[in-house]
């Protein structure tokens, strides 16, 4: 049976339909952005994500280049950090893409300098889209606002993943801490809200 | 009340709520203090009696916690309870044991106690956590008007972390006796008061493996207290006041310290219906805080760098919120709501200006629901806030814009279709953006259209198309390069097959196109794109006895999609740079031998291509997963029941390592309560 869908016998709200249809239209200058700047010359290096190793590659240049783009698009959506055994606790209990990026905008906001060298690595093609990279000893040097310097980080596995030809970083596994200050430890110190 | 009138009152309100955004703020501002930043530390040890129970109030004023408490309804007897839930997972395992009891009387005394372990080893780290907890409650009518509540309580938890390195250990225990009184009276027939007193004790002690020992004791002073007013049949003002005084002793690593923390807070809400198509309801509230804890000093990174530097830290806050509620309903076809909400924070950290902050909020939303004709509605939702920050790290001011549309119209008994618009744009501003050149805005566009219905008796079918596009914009020169702009369209169709109410088959067939725009940096444009067909199909062949057939095809293709600077206008073009195929086909068989016992066993096998046009090179794998499952599921009388799952998984494959080729994952869930 086909349902009449006709006005009815009350026209008197259609002016009000009309008006919200008006809004609806002029949404788009209420949620027109900003126009951005033209880019300086300092554009942040990217290399095409084709092996696991560049993904650190741009996870370095997106640190140094205080850039969030470029860091989300180095994480797979399912990102995941684990600490090290002495950092856990219920503050980890969920530490996701979204929070990992939390984290990254607030460390921004306090840092003039953020330089992150991996040191060794070795790699174990788990299988052809899973590798592990293991790092000894990375480190990670932060300048703040106030000029001192301070430096996180220790060992690590860094989990890969392909899909579509293009290598994620899918999970960072701090479960050898060599060094004092961990990159738990820093994730504590932004204290990001869940 | 006239339309006009309910206009007038809508604008009003929201002039209120915009209005607040212009309020001054004071603070201690980037200048203040260019070299303190101090992130507050999740895991403090701050000591200090404020840590106490029962004092936590809502930042806009509002008292979340009214002193509340019910008279104990348990049946009398011993009710002793029990429950148990192992899980693994490949390298990860997980326990969980909980035994309670509670022994209650008929005059309502009740005497409970509980005892948990949690343990869990994700890969080379493990934690185990022990929890345990006792406890005495009684209520009673003193005086057979007041209802008094006494509690006695004791808990600790003990928590142990290893990894590979190192294990950890952290103790906490707390004591508290607790005795409350509530009363309530009707002084006329416009007039009431309630309230609530409470006072009580507790103790709390803390130690872990580094060496580090807290211990508090202190004395908690509550007091709640509500004035109702109903001035008319459709006017109501509630008053209310709470004050919360704790006082006590804090010691950390022998350093003491008199401790003193009172939290104040006053609230006043007004409901005025302005007869039955207008309603407007006021509320505000205000609530001060004044916090002293013992801690050990931070550096502005929010670590200790000196373990026997201790301080006392006193934080002081003042919060207030209001909020106004509009309803205004002309006719059972149209309502629209509105809510303008203001909210202020202030926080002064004695001898730590870097923990020091100011926050405002201001919030508009706007709501409708219309019915426009026979059998269509559109809801719309708008809400806009505004958040200004300051402290010494940021200035900020925080826009949020988000706007719904919802639309719906039955065709027919059978058919419908719909429609949902979201628009989104949260745009940051930073008050120095040389320190800080951070200024982003986010966008987000989205619609989705879609027409279901039933075909035939035994055919649902489903036709779904949705746009999406973000755009992620950072404003200066020095962060634009990687702006880029996400754009997916995509189409579903689906049908439910449902032959003679026994046989299901689902079919679903998905088309989408995904681009990254990249608008400064056009060679990272990229473009993927996506047909899969998937098949589901559930087929009894017995009554115990049924078969499941699924197959999957997925065949996608990437490439830049960049401008192609060899044709005239340069248009996007995409430049394909690999194609994948995969094909799955899953074979499974499911026995029901009873009710409670099921046993599974699935087979996957699968096909994947990967072809490169780049250097027309092609890899081809085949990969596989044989699966045994068997579940047991069974009540225990009334009060427990018991699961277990025992199932194993055969992965095969070139590419499958060889710790993953055999994987069990039992599980058992066993509770019972007495």
């Amino acid at each position: 049976m086909i349902v009449k869908c006709g006005l009815g016998k009350s026209r008197s709200n259609l002016w009000i339909f009309a008006l919200l249809c008006g809004m609806i239209l002029a949404n788009g200058c209420v949620f027109t952005p900003r126009d951005p700047e033209t880019p300086d010359d300092t554009d942040t290096e990217w290399v095409s994500p084709t092996e696991p190793m560049n993904v650190l590659a741009n996870i370095a240049f997106a640190l140094a280049a205080k850039t969030t783009t470029n860091y989300e698009n180095s994480l797979d959506d399912d990102f995941t950090f684990f600490p090290d055994g002495g950092d856990y606790g219920d503050y980890f209990a969920i530490w996701d893409f979204d929070k990992e990026m939390k984290a990254i905008e607030e460390l921004y906001t306090l840092a003039t300098a953020i330089d992150i060298q991996w040191g060794d690595i070795v790699i174990d093609a788990q299988s052809s889209d899973l590798n592990i990279l293991e790092a000894d000893n990375y480190q990670m040097t932060i300048t703040y606002l106030s000029g001192e310097q301070v430096v996180f980080g220790g060992g690590a596995h860094f989990y890969m993943s392909l899909s579509g030809g293009i290598w994620k970083l899918e999970m960072w596994d701090e479960s050898v801490n060599t060094s004092g200050n961990s990159g738990g430890q820093l994730r504590k110190n932004l204290n990001i809200e869940n | 009340m006239s339309g006009r009138t309910g206009i007038l009152v809508l604008i009003l309100s929201l002039a209120l709520a915009w209005c607040g955004g212009t309020l001054a703020q004071e603070g201690p501002g980037e200048a203040a203090a260019d070299s303190t930043i101090v992130p507050v530390p999740v895991d403090s040890l701050a000591t200090g009696v404020a840590d106490s129970t029962s004092t936590e109030t809502a930042t806009d004023g509002r008292e979340t916690d009214e002193g509340e408490f019910e008279i104990p309804l348990s049946s009398s007897g011993v009710h002793p309870s029990f429950s148990t839930a192992s899980t693994s997972q490949d390298r990860f395992f997980n326990r969980k044991d909980m035994l309670s009891l509670s022994v209650a009387w008929p005059n309502s005394w009740i005497v409970g106690a509980s005892i948990s372990y949690d343990e869990t080893t994700p890969r080379d780290y493990g934690r185990e956590m022990v929890k345990s907890s006792t406890s005495l409650n009684t209520s009673m009518k003193l005086w057979g008007i007041f209802p008094t509540n006494l509690s006695v309580g004791n808990s600790y938890t003990d928590m142990k972390s290893t990894s590979v390195t190192s294990t950890k250990t952290n103790y906490t225990e707390t004591s508290n006796v607790n005795m409350a009184i509530r009363g309530a009276k009707d002084l006329s027939g416009w007039l009431s008061v309630n309230g609530s007193a409470n006072l009580g004790a507790n103790t709390k002690d803390y130690n872990n493996s580094d060496g580090v020992t807290n211990q508090n004791e202190g004395g908690v002073r509550n007091l709640v207290g509500h004035l109702n007013l109903d001035l008319k049949e459709n006017l109501k003002v509630v008053t209310g006041y709470r004050s919360d005084v704790i006082l006590g002793k804090g010691e950390l690593l022998g350093v003491s310290s008199d401790l003193e923390s009172r939290i104040d807070s006053m609230r006043l809400e007004v409901n005025y219906n302005l007869g039955a198509k207008l309603a407007v309801s006021m509320s505000g509230g205000q609530q001060s805080q004044v916090i002293e804890t013992l801690d050990f000093f931070r550096n502005q990174y929010g670590t200790i760098e000196d373990s026997t530097d201790i301080a006392m830290q006193e934080m002081i806050s003042d919060d207030w919120g209001g909020d106004v509620n509009v309803t205004w309903s002309p006719s059972p076809k149209f309502k629209i709501t509105t809510r303008g909400s203001v909210k202020t924070h202030r926080k002064r950290v004695a001898n730590r200006d870097v923990l020091s902050k100011d926050t405002d909020t201001y919030l508009i939303n706007v709501s409708s629901d219309v019915k426009p004709w026979r059998n269509a509605e559109v809801k719309i939702n708008y809400e806009q806030t505004r958040n200004l920050s300051v402290d010494v790290s940021a200035d900020t001011e925080k826009y949020n814009r988000k706007m719904n549309v919802r639309g719906s119209q039955k065709l027919s008994d059978t058919f419908s279709m719909s429609f949902v618009g979201t628009f989104l744009l949260n745009q940051d501003f930073y008050a120095n953006t040389e320190r800080n050149p951070q200024d982003r805005d986010k966008m987000q566009t989205s619609y989705a259209f879609d027409v279901k219905g039933r075909i035939a008796s035994w055919l649902t079918a489903t036709n779904e198309i949705k746009w999406n596009e973000n755009r992620d914009i950072f404003i200066l020169a020095s962060r634009s390069s990687s702006n880029k702009d996400k754009r997916t369209l995509s189409w579903r169709g689906r049908l439910d097959y449902n032959f003679l109410e026994k046989y299901l088959v689902k079919q679903q067939c998905i088309v989408s196109v995904d681009e990254d725009d990249f608008i400064f940096t056009e060679d990272r444009n990229a473009l993927d794109r996506e047909f899969t067909l998937f098949t589901e199909s559930t087929l009894p062949i017995y009554k115990s006895v049924k078969l499941l057939f699924d197959h999957e095809f997925r065949l996608r293709e990437m490439g830049s999609y960049k401008p192609d600077t060899t044709v005239v206008g340069s248009p996007k073009t995409f430049f394909r740079s690999s194609r994948k195929k995969t094909e799955k086909l899953t074979l499974g068989v499911v026995y029901s031998y009873r009710s409670y016992l099921m046993v599974t066993c699935e087979e996957e096998v699968g096909r994947e291509i990967d072809y490169s046009y780049i250097d027309h090179t092609q890899k081809s794998k085949i990969f596989g997963n044989l699966e045994f499952e068997i579940a047991f599921n069974r009540s225990l009388g009334s009060s427990g029941s018991i699961s277990a799952k025992l199932r194993q998984k055969l992965r095969f494959g070139k590419y499958v390592p060889d710790n993953q080729r055999s994987l069990w994952f039992p599980s058992l869930n066993i509770s019972y309560t007495f």
